[in-house]
């Protein structure tokens, strides 16, 4: 058997932390292939599954042997979210080719016996936020008191009786998160059209944690914003140590979601309650590697070049968290 | 009540409703969704909307699922740049909804689908063969103007997995391993094909979207819904 020694990184150039993990891989002095999405026309793959998976990926003139991938790290755009792709049309060669190549190696990165980051499986975690929610308050983190609805009566009462309410996305379809005020009163009868979600303000300071395998790295933040990504003011970020019990379930956080790398969202309010918002499958962690110094791109490049451990659960027939779900909505 | 989520164009799932009258069926659509009355907090005093009329959670007694996702074409009454949002946000709240729902549910949701695993031929391969299943290989090319998915079959049997109960074949050889691979994928509700011209059939294909137009499996699903409900 021959020893598997390639790294993948799938996505595109000018993405902060696909660039970040080329350089943190060059810094390592470690073999890696970068399939660049905007090569997609000069970009073959060719897959076999049976009693083993097998196949061979071709970018220009090279050919590479996916056996021989130890490890990958995924960040693709779905090609609709190219403009030439998504302007060519489904009949279109450019539209055709785009969509068969990403079939293949997402369908390739769910099988491999390569570690992955992330497996798309596993990503999909968050494509709802309360389903992910339920997961994170059964590992022992608090989630806001939460309520999702058509009716703008109900929207009105949770207001009332938690004084200080935002609304965000119930999806991974990223929004602004918001914080109910007058302005908004006039709006919300438009609720009626798509289910809504609000949540009790949580005042506290926030935190943003990367696990990359068991390391952990985190930096508080503070920003005056309801949602410090889209500031205009000042966002000031520390490094910081995360007490060790919070630590250990972040990390269970996300082992039990099969996510190598995850950035998770937690607040801790003054009375000491550790709150978790969100875990997100594929972390923009550029932004707080700059802004703080930690070494997180580093941390991924060495746990990418380890490979595949023994212990790693390298194709899950299903999520842990979907079957806590199940068993906390059987004991509930 | 029984609530069977479908696109409001699905003739088998509105087939079903009337078929099922006598057990309070309905289908629930994205229409659905863009109603007053949806509620879900507690769980305690939860509700939803089905055939645009609210509906006590407490008041459903079971689930069929025949639809992966809300999809973007079924929201012509949403403003266009909107619509796309909109079906993952309404996507993203069924799922949470089903998979914390206690009464059956046919198939529970995963993270990624409405109605069990989205999963690709390859990873069903994948499983089945991890299962103790022979496979028929599947071969996936992404080549300019020559994209295609390969697999050898010329005569096929399809069995379907409904709980307990198997369809469609009475050879108890390929009974289990449709009854495994169902088991291997969670799901209680499973369409197994596989290709038989060789002396061992080998698994070729699974669909969580069993043929329902089919009256012995639609029985088979109400048997499930109504016995798990009184169990």
């Amino acid at each position: 058997m021959t020893e598997n020694r390639t790294i993948l990184l799938w996505g595109i150039p000018e993405d902060a932390p696909t660039a970040a993990m080329q350089d943190a891989l060059r810094r390592a002095n470690s073999d890696f292939i970068f399939l660049n999405q905007h090569a997609v026309l000069q970009t073959t793959v060719e897959l076999t599954v049976g009693s083993s998976v097998v196949g061979q990926l071709r970018i220009g003139d090279q050919d590479f042997d996916l056996a021989q991938i130890k490890s990958a790290y995924l960040r693709p755009y779905e090609p609709a979210a190219f403009p030439q792709i998504a302007r060519a049309g489904p009949r279109r060669r450019i539209w055709r080719h785009a969509h068969a190549v990403y079939q293949a190696l997402h369908s390739w990165s769910e099988i491999t016996d390569a570690l992955v980051v992330n497996r798309p499986g596993a990503a999909a975690v968050n494509n709802s936020k309360p389903y992910q929610a339920a997961l994170i308050e059964s590992l022992g983190f608090r989630t806001p008191k939460t309520l999702i609805t058509t009716d703008p009566a109900l929207a009105l009462d949770f207001w009332r009786q938690h004084e200080v309410v935002i609304y965000k996305s119930i999806s991974a379809v990223r929004s602004i998160v918001s914080r109910l005020s007058d302005r908004h009163r006039s709006r919300l009868a438009d609720i009626a059209n798509c289910p809504t979600q609000f949540q009790h303000y949580v005042a506290g300071i926030e935190f943003r944690v990367h696990v990359v395998g068991d390391e952990i790295f985190s930096c508080a933040i503070v920003s005056a914003a309801d949602d410090y990504r889209y500031s205009d003011g000042s966002v000031q970020m520390q490094a910081c140590e995360l007490p060790p019990e919070v630590a250990e379930t972040c990390r269970r956080l996300a082992q039990s979601m099969n996510l190598h790398v995850a950035g998770i969202d937690l607040r801790c309010t003054p009375q000491g309650d550790w709150y978790c918002f969100e875990v997100n499958p594929s972390p923009g962690f550029t932004f707080f590697e700059d802004q703080t110094g930690l070494a997180i791109a580093d941390s991924i490049a060495r746990f990418l070049m380890r490979g595949p451990g023994e212990t790693d659960n390298v194709h899950p027939t299903r999520l842990d968290s979907d079957e806590s779900l199940y068993q906390a909505a059987a004991v509930s | 009540m029984i609530v069977i989520i479908a696109n409001r164009r699905n003739h088998v799932a509105q087939a079903l409703a009337q078929q099922w009258a006598a057990w309070d069926a309905a289908v629930l659509s994205a229409q659905d969704l863009s109603v007053a009355g949806w509620s879900l907090t507690d769980g305690a005093t939860d509700a939803a909307v089905v055939a645009q009329q609210r509906v006590a959670e407490r008041d459903i007694s079971a689930v069929l699922t025949l639809a992966p996702c809300i999809f973007e074409h079924e929201l012509g009454y949403i403003t266009p740049e909107d619509r796309s949002y909109v079906a993952a946000e309404m996507t993203a709240v069924l799922t949470f909804w089903l998979a914390r729902l206690r009464c059956p549910v046919l198939n529970r949701p995963t993270a990624a689908r409405l109605s069990g695993p989205a999963w690709s031929p390859e990873k069903w391969v994948r499983v089945a063969y991890e299962a103790g299943v022979p496979v028929e290989s599947i071969c996936r090319t992404a080549v300019p103007d020559d994209s295609k998915v390969e697999q050898k079959m010329s005569s096929t049997v399809t069995l379907t997995v409904v709980g307990n109960r198997v369809l469609g074949s009475d050879d108890s050889r390929l009974q289990q391993r449709a009854r495994r691979l169902a088991r291997a994928a969670a799901v209680a509700l499973l369409a197994v094909t596989f290709a038989t011209e060789r002396s061992e059939p080998h698994f070729v294909s699974a669909d969580v979207f069993p043929n329902l137009s089919d009256e012995t499996v639609a029985d088979a699903v109400l048997e499930y819904l109504r016995g798990q409900q009184a169990a």
